[in-house]
């Protein structure tokens, strides 16, 4: 059995996949995370540890505010994901997206709010001790903007890898 | 594992309201404009770098320092924790 290669993985320090002669991209934007005076949370460790950190007393969004309006989505720390592989498009090709987290204690969940621009996709919780959820994203015939925002819980992003299937 | 499943439907649904969006948010709409900005200067990065073998050398130097730090802060850490260590190891 082989291991299927990921198409991309976006990550804090490589944050870009391009492949301009497949007009394919992919981003990651990172509005807001948090540091810690302390290793592993200070900057120097996340940076070497390539995450970013999210702390449950900043910014954490409110699940009963609505998202998809710039206005909200503008005062809250969010990740942002860009995905534009057109050229899979004609072959009817799907995207598998594994989100990569960890989650500090087994005292506090995480939380994220997926949304896409015409409102929330999923309230997901992060458990401590998983690493990952998955995004089956049905068709890329057109680009897609995908929005992760931190709604509680102390966690770490990890990356985002994107596997075309 | 979590899934979550976005449809086609759901995705043509969002590129419409992103484009409603920007056409009614100015504050949104100037935010879309430099993000795209950047997004170019992004591009015409990578092509040069592709270009111009010695924008690349350039930049293929400035990444080995970029490794040397990160050898050097891992050495570090890894001096902290033997540090660490040492003192549990007196004290107990």
């Amino acid at each position: 059995m082989s291991c299927l290669e990921a198409t991309f993985t976006l990550t804090p320090q490589s944050p870009s996949y391009v492949d301009s002669s497949l007009n394919n991209y992919a981003y990651l934007y990172c509005y807001g995370a948090d540091f810690w005076p302390w290793s592993p949370w200070d900057l120097s460790s996340l940076y070497a540890s390539n995450r970013f950190f999210f702390d449950t007393n900043y910014a954490a969004a409110d699940p009963n505010l609505n998202y998809a309006q710039w206005a909200n989505l503008k005062k809250v720390r969010y990740l942002n994901s860009y995905i534009s592989l057109q050229s899979y498009a004609a072959a009817h090709k799907q995207l598998a997206l594994i989100f990569g987290f960890d989650v500090l204690s087994s005292t506090l969940n995480g939380r994220v709010l997926v949304y896409s621009n015409a409102g929330l996709l999923q309230d997901q919780t992060l458990v401590y001790g998983d690493n990952q959820f998955l995004l089956e994203i049905e068709s890329l015939d057109q680009p897609l903007f995908l929005y992760f925002i931190h709604a509680g819980g102390h966690w770490f992003f990890t990356g985002l890898s994107g596997y075309v299937v | 594992m979590p899934i979550i499943r976005v449809t086609r439907k759901q995705i043509e649904a969002a590129n419409k309201a992103r484009e409603a969006a920007l056409k009614k948010d100015d504050d949104f709409r100037r935010y879309e404009e430099q993000r795209q900005r950047f997004e170019e200067i992004a591009k015409a990065r990578e092509a040069a770098l592709k270009k111009d073998d010695d924008f690349r050398q350039y930049e293929e130097q400035r990444q080995r320092f970029e490794e040397a730090g990160k050898a050097r802060e891992a050495a570090l850490q890894k001096g902290q924790k033997a540090a660490v260590v040492r003192k549990e190891e007196q004290s107990s």
